[in-house]
């Protein structure tokens, strides 16, 4: 069910807040495998839930990635160093989702201190993808789109710095949104970059995702209005770059944009392709800053892709972080400018369905590259920019979801979630769910 | 200078001089990671000026 459903129920008095958690600590132990948990609040959950209903979520049980701090309860980010780590306060984000009236189910599995795509942490496990378990969720929030796509909660929050909603969204076949950088508080968060970390909602629908961004990032999304007359910029250079299938699920996704009455055109992103590298010189000085005491003295209980990348961000010129900062500044112009043309820009959210777990290369158009290089190029234009940025089903290959990525100007977060909402009008992509 | 930049040796004593001890596998995984990106940093830097700042 969607969280607007379950929170319509709670409303109505169909379900009581117990009855609801229950259900979710029903539904998680009967998918254990999935291994999508990394902490079941269920005595604390179904406390909480013994309160009254409150608007409104009304006592919805949501879960949130296991970077997000519930105070009491053990935050491990996936990882050895913080195994047994309990924050002593609740992240900001989590205060609103209280204030809010959700019950907070629990911490989510994701990547190793949320650096990587895979959700294969060797400390706590991988994270397996409900639609073929033999496959990852993505990450490195893929804890959160196993758990949206299995209902293993009403919602969940991730996080994204380089793609880590869009990318576990799209491979689970539900619905994510990155926010623009900086509208939702970091405040209690497990930092990788923080000119580049933001609180995101992965949930079944626009809808649910809407419920859970006002949450947290205190907004009033209208959904209403459709997207007749907006205009929407096809990103041609990344439909190119995707595997054949998967590229025309996504053109089929914006003939039906077309349809309800969007003006497509086509959108040329000035550094398009530089945005993978000015992100890395970036990113990586900034996730080296957070983790360097525990290089110097703990390097070995980092997974060895995470300690790799780590120890990358120390040994960059010093050159490369300011370089980086200037030409990211050159970068946000030029999309603004596409921006001054287009409402909103669309592009597949991934170039491939979800791959086998232990994979670590994929095969794009016929060449065999990295996994997480056939990422990075369709998510780090959009991270870079801060912009907003969502992953929206649009279709299945080979059995497996594809996902339609809607990208909005700084801050104009409802525009991207009227977008899809209209789109899953009309359209049963996300309707559909793991046997 | 990008091979100098990404040999073990030098990377090994960049990393101590931080306080950091990085194992010979470590290096290597570093040096790939390095081989791919400081051509492209050389490659970015040229599409800035100084008046750019």
């Amino acid at each position: 069910m969607t969280l607007a459903g379950v929170v319509a129920r709670l409303r109505d008095g169909e379900l009581s807040p117990r009855e609801a958690v229950e259900d979710y600590l029903a539904r998680i132990e009967a998918h254990e495998h999935l291994n999508a948990y990394i902490t079941v609040r269920g005595d604390e959950a179904l406390a909480e839930a013994a309160a009254p209903p409150r608007p409104p979520l009304y006592g919805a049980p949501i879960a949130v990635k296991d970077v997000i701090a519930i105070a009491g309860t053990r935050m491990t980010a996936a990882s050895t160093i913080l195994r047994d780590h309990v924050p002593a306060a609740d992240a900001d984000v989590v205060v609103r989702l209280r204030d809010a009236g959700a019950t907070l189910l629990g911490t989510l599995n994701l990547h190793e201190f949320a650096y990587g795509a895979l959700t294969t942490s060797r400390h706590f496990g991988a994270s397996r993808n409900p639609w073929s378990t033999e496959r990852v969720c993505g990450g490195s929030s893929g804890g959160s789109g196993a758990a949206a796509a299995a209902g293993l909660a009403a919602g969940t929050l991730g996080t994204d710095t380089g793609g880590s909603i869009r990318i576990p969204a799209c491979f689970c076949g539900v619905t994510g949104l990155r926010p623009s950088t900086g509208l939702v508080p970091n405040g209690g968060l497990f930092p990788v970059a923080a000119t580049f970390d933001t609180i995101g909602p992965i949930a079944r629908t626009a809808e649910d995702c809407a419920l859970l961004l006002d949450a947290v990032a205190l907004t009033r999304t209208d959904l209403a209005g459709g997207v007749r007359a907006v205009r929407v910029g096809v990103v041609d250079e990344l439909f190119a770059r995707a595997e054949p299938a998967v590229a025309a699920a996504a053109e089929a996704a914006v003939d039906e944009l077309a349809r309800l009455g969007a003006r497509v055109g086509r959108a040329e992103v000035p550094l398009l392709a530089d945005a993978v590298a000015i992100q890395q010189l970036l990113m990586l000085p900034e996730a080296t800053s957070v983790h360097l005491p525990w290089l110097r003295t703990r390097l070995s209980d980092y997974g060895a892709d995470v300690r790799a990348r780590l120890l990358a961000g120390l040994l960059l010129p010093a050159t490369a972080y300011p370089t980086g900062m200037r030409l990211r500044a050159r970068y946000q112009a030029g999309l603004e400018a596409v921006f001054a043309r287009f409402d909103l820009l669309v592009a597949p959210a991934m170039p491939i369905v979800a791959p086998p777990i232990g994979d670590e290369s994929v095969v794009v158009r016929g060449e065999t590259i990295p996994y997480r290089l056939s990422l990075i190029p369709f998510n780090s234009p959009w991270s870079l920019a801060g912009v907003p940025a969502a992953s929206v089903p649009c279709g299945f290959v080979d059995g497996l979801p594809v996902g339609l990525a809607v990208v909005g100007r700084r801050f104009a977060e409802e525009s991207v979630l009227r977008a899809a909402h209209a789109y899953q009008q009309v359209t049963e992509w996300h309707e559909r769910r793991p046997s | 200078m990008e091979s100098q930049q990404s040999s073990p040796e030098f990377l090994r004593n960049l990393a101590r001089r931080q306080g950091v001890d990085p194992s010979d596998e470590d290096l290597d995984a570093v040096a790939g990671f390095l081989g791919a990106i400081l051509p492209e940093l050389a490659r970015l830097e040229e599409l800035l000026e100084p008046e750019d700042a």
